[in-house]
């Protein structure tokens, strides 16, 4: 019996000292900084760069997007963001995890971005984005948590906004802007994306965390109500799909290299729809 | 008001029987990251227990929030009481309502079993159903279709462990509990809510509870983030 107490001491041991690598205790009761703090300085960024927008000439295109690439190593975001540039894409959206919040990984992230002008990409951070302090390296790098871009084509402009859940909830202030512009932008726009880490749904048993039950219902009336057509997360590493109203939910595969069934989002815009694929790597 | 008065009669009306009948009320005054501010609910609850079997329903209304529905739960629990080789607990089958919008709503479906055996402890575990849905009248404005109205999310793990300082019994008691399940409100397994709860048995029939609940965002499992608090507040009548 002893025997077996101290082997399971030891396994317990053993599995809690190498993830503490990638998981910080800390982050599980508490944050560096709140998800507020993180708007602050995103509105701050926001006011001082504006947002992007992007013109094409073309009436249809693409937007990649990958989540949870957790580097470490960077094989599939190399293969990312090269197939990106092969394919044409107008940009890439990097939808948190992308690093485990090691100022180390914030460095070897920084070497394998593309220059902006050879690729334009966009970024949301995840929760191993903000553990180790994470937003420090951050923010740098990639400057507003939350804002949105627009794609401007010969026949109309579309919005896609990116959301700060990385702290596992909006925050009343980033909720509030996100609730205002789409009150007051979304109607200038044919069609609407929302980026964003956490998945809102729990499409299949899981212990990947989706939002509080009462900000996932305000979700489900804010796209509703504006006529959202997709929502993009990531968070759960395996890839799903779902139809609420008339938003189409995708949760994507982990990018991560060691994850056998690795593979990136393709949206394909057209002047009626937003369609999705996803690409093995 | 007239759902609290039928409740209340239909209850009253059997108490003729060998019964037990239990009526609750409590209001809630919180505040979280989407509520815009202050929330003042007010649920009146009513238990009837026959032997080892025993039906309760309840009814939640917001006096004061960002929700435009005034009725905004409703749920029903039918309960029988088991013990095998001296350990009881109760199987409960549920079904939930909660009109959070006036373009949606969501429902629950489950079965859970709660245990009092040990004297200073309470658990409750078992799982859940949720559907978010459109109604009627938001898919004929948004052009929804049926068939794109509904989104489930099956066999989520509900629990609830609660440690008291006295026992069940006694006529005072003060409790801790993790959980992710509320009267009107079912969290993800992996979203657990805080809470401290006091009860003081006034007389034989009444007793008075207070409650404070913590919500913390991804608490335990991601890069945690503050997301509400509320205190509640209510008496338990057995007639």
């Amino acid at each position: 019996m002893e025997y077996l107490k101290n082997k399971l001491v030891l396994a317990l041991l053993a599995v809690v000292l190498s993830s503490c690598y990638e998981f910080e205790m800390r982050g599980f009761i508490t944050s560096y900084e709140s998800v507020n703090e993180r708007f602050e300085q995103s509105a701050e960024w926001n006011q001082q760069n504006g947002f992007t927008e992007i013109n094409i000439q073309e009436n249809t295109y693409t937007i990649h997007a990958m989540g949870d690439s957790h580097i470490g190593s960077t094989d599939n975001l190399d293969i990312f963001f090269k197939q990106a540039k092969d394919k044409n894409a107008t940009a890439v959206v990097l939808v948190g995890d992308i690093t485990t919040g090691h100022e180390e990984d914030y460095e070897t992230l920084k070497k394998h971005l593309p220059e902006k002008d050879s690729l334009m990409y966009f970024a949301v951070p995840g929760n191993h984005d903000l553990y180790f302090d994470g937003w420090e390296s951050y923010y740098p790098i990639f400057g507003s948590s939350a804002y949105y871009f627009v794609v401007n084509t010969p026949q109309a402009s579309d919005l896609f906004i990116c959301l700060d859940t990385g702290g596992g909830t909006l925050g009343d202030k980033q909720l509030a802007w996100f609730k205002k512009l789409l009150e007051t932008q979304r109607s200038n726009f044919r069609h609407c994306t929302v980026l964003t880490h956490n998945n809102i749904f729990r499409m299949h048993p899981t212990t990947s965390t989706n939002p509080m039950v009462e900000e996932i219902q305000v979700y489900i009336d804010l796209f509703t109500r504006h006529n959202v057509n997709c929502v993009v997360t990531a968070h759960d590493h395996t890839r799903n799909s779902d139809i609420l109203g008339n938003t189409t939910h995708i949760i994507m595969d982990a990018l991560q290299d060691s994850n056998n069934n690795a593979s990136y989002l393709k949206l394909n815009v057209t002047e009626t729809s937003v369609d999705f694929s996803f690409v093995e790597i | 008001m007239k759902y609290i008065v039928s409740i209340f009669l239909v209850l009253i009306s059997f108490t003729g029987i060998v019964a037990q009948v239990q009526f609750q009320t409590y209001f809630d005054v919180g505040s979280n990251n989407v509520s815009e501010g202050t929330f003042i609910k007010n649920s009146y609850r009513g238990n009837y227990q026959h032997q080892k079997y025993s039906i309760e329903s309840g009814l939640q209304f917001d006096w004061l929030s960002n929700n435009p529905n005034t009725l905004t739960g409703f749920d029903i629990i039918g309960s029988r009481e088991f013990s095998i080789k001296n350990f009881p607990f109760n199987v409960k089958g549920f079904f939930m309502l909660n009109r959070f919008s006036d373009l949606a709503y969501e429902t629950n479906w489950g079965i859970k079993a709660e245990t009092r055996k040990l004297d200073h402890f309470t658990v409750i575990l078992g799982t859940n159903f949720k559907s978010y849905k459109i109604n009627f009248d938001a898919q004929e404005e948004y052009n929804i279709s049926k068939s794109n109205s509904k989104l489930n999310e099956n066999f989520n793990l509900v629990y609830r462990v609660s440690a008291y300082l006295k026992p069940h019994a006694h006529n005072w008691n003060i409790g801790l509990s993790i959980t992710n399940i509320d009267y009107y409100v079912i969290n993800q397994s992996t979203n657990p809510v805080f809470n401290i709860r006091g009860k003081y048995k006034v007389k034989p029939q009444l007793n008075l509870f207070m409650e404070a609940w913590y919500k913390q965002a991804g608490m335990l499992n991601i890069n945690a983030n503050y997301f509400g608090y509320f205190f509640r507040g209510g008496i338990k009548w057995n007639i």
